[in-house]
């Protein structure tokens, strides 16, 4: 996959905080589409209406989580292969081996900074 | 305890009846008390195991009662649930200050900067991420604060539930609520909602990169 910095992006979290760090740090990265979602169930639902080139999710939120959106997007035909990142403070082992198993592409434990978010971006895309 | 029987009373009337006209002496109040004994230990024995069985009743209820209060005792509020709770409050102090910190060094890093130099607009650049970075701190605080809100809810949940169970009712909406804490707990753990983890105790980004690369 190349990494296109005009692709939409969809950042998923329930902290409008998160989702305001992320948007500026993807700005200085060069993307400017940027799309946003307060939870999972939004999410998809607007992944449904429209391909994105990458999602960047949070784990805990309700009424879906990060996980459970993941699994979702990952068994979906016409989603399974969008490159997702999960971004979170879940850093347990077994959170990072459930998304693993799930089919996440990278995964970020929070809180992060510029360069890891660019770093596994570039990783995802092979960059 | 049982009134006297019809047949205890006929008793007690006949002996009245043929000692009505004696003087009372000391042979006829025997006479008389041996009567009210006989009538009262018929009466008692028969009321004996009614007695019994409601004294069987308070102690089946004084165990179930302790045994409630073990139960308690074992869902590990005192000794896990309000332990991690101040825990995570600690953290959220810490997390505050440290971003506090990392904001204000930004900021006066950006006021000492030199407008006119070439890499000025580098610095700046540099510094405001800082403060996005340091920003993140909110996230997870109010992660950690919502899990000691959730604590506090579950220890009010249980202490309503026995409460109640001591005051010797149980309603269906105690028992609803409970279900639902339950049913919470477990939904947490099929999502696998750990929460943020404290200092030292969650895996770093190095770990997790080595199992992605």
């Amino acid at each position: 996959m190349a990494l296109d910095l005009s692709m939409p992006v969809l950042v998923v979290d329930d902290y409008k905080t998160m989702i305001r760090i992320i948007r500026n740090l993807l700005k200085q990265l060069g993307f400017e589409n940027v799309d946003e979602a307060s939870d999972g169930t939004e999410a998809l639902q607007k992944m449904q209406g429209q391909k994105y080139g990458l999602v960047i999710s949070d784990w805990n939120m309700e009424p879906m989580t990060g996980y459970e959106l993941l699994k979702q997007v990952r068994t979906t035909d016409a989603l399974a292969k969008t490159p997702f990142i999960m971004v979170t403070a879940e850093s347990k082992t077994e959170n990072v081996i459930a998304a693993k198993k799930a089919g996440v592409n990278n995964y970020i434990v929070k809180p992060f900074n510029a360069q890891t978010l660019k770093s596994k971006i570039e990783a995802v895309f092979g960059d | 305890m049982k009134k006297l029987g019809d047949e205890d009373l006929a008793k007690l009337r006949r002996f009245a009846a043929e000692n009505s006209g004696i003087s009372p002496d000391l042979l006829g109040i025997i006479e008389l008390a041996n009567v009210m004994a006989e009538t009262l230990a018929r009466t008692l024995g028969d009321d004996k195991a009614d007695l019994c069985i409601e004294l069987s009743q308070v102690a089946s209820s004084i165990q179930q009662t302790k045994d409630d209060l073990a139960e308690f005792r074992l869902s590990g509020i005192a000794s896990d649930r309000i332990p991690a709770a101040g825990r995570e409050l600690d953290a959220v102090v810490e997390a505050t200050e440290a971003a506090t910190h990392s904001i204000m060094n930004a900021a006066e890093e950006i006021m000492c900067a030199d407008p006119s130099s070439d890499d000025f607009n580098d610095v700046v650049m540099e510094k405001v991420t800082t403060i996005f970075e340091a920003c993140s701190f909110q996230d997870i605080t109010g992660q950690r604060i919502a899990n000691v809100v959730e604590t506090l809810d579950y220890i009010d949940r249980k202490v309503n539930r026995q409460l109640l169970k001591l005051a010797g009712s149980c309603n269906e909406d105690a028992v609803d609520k409970e279900q639902d804490l339950d049913e919470m707990v477990q939904r947490k753990r099929d999502l696998i909602l750990n929460g943020p983890q404290l200092e030292g105790k969650g895996v770093d980004q190095d770990f997790v990169d080595s199992l992605f690369d």
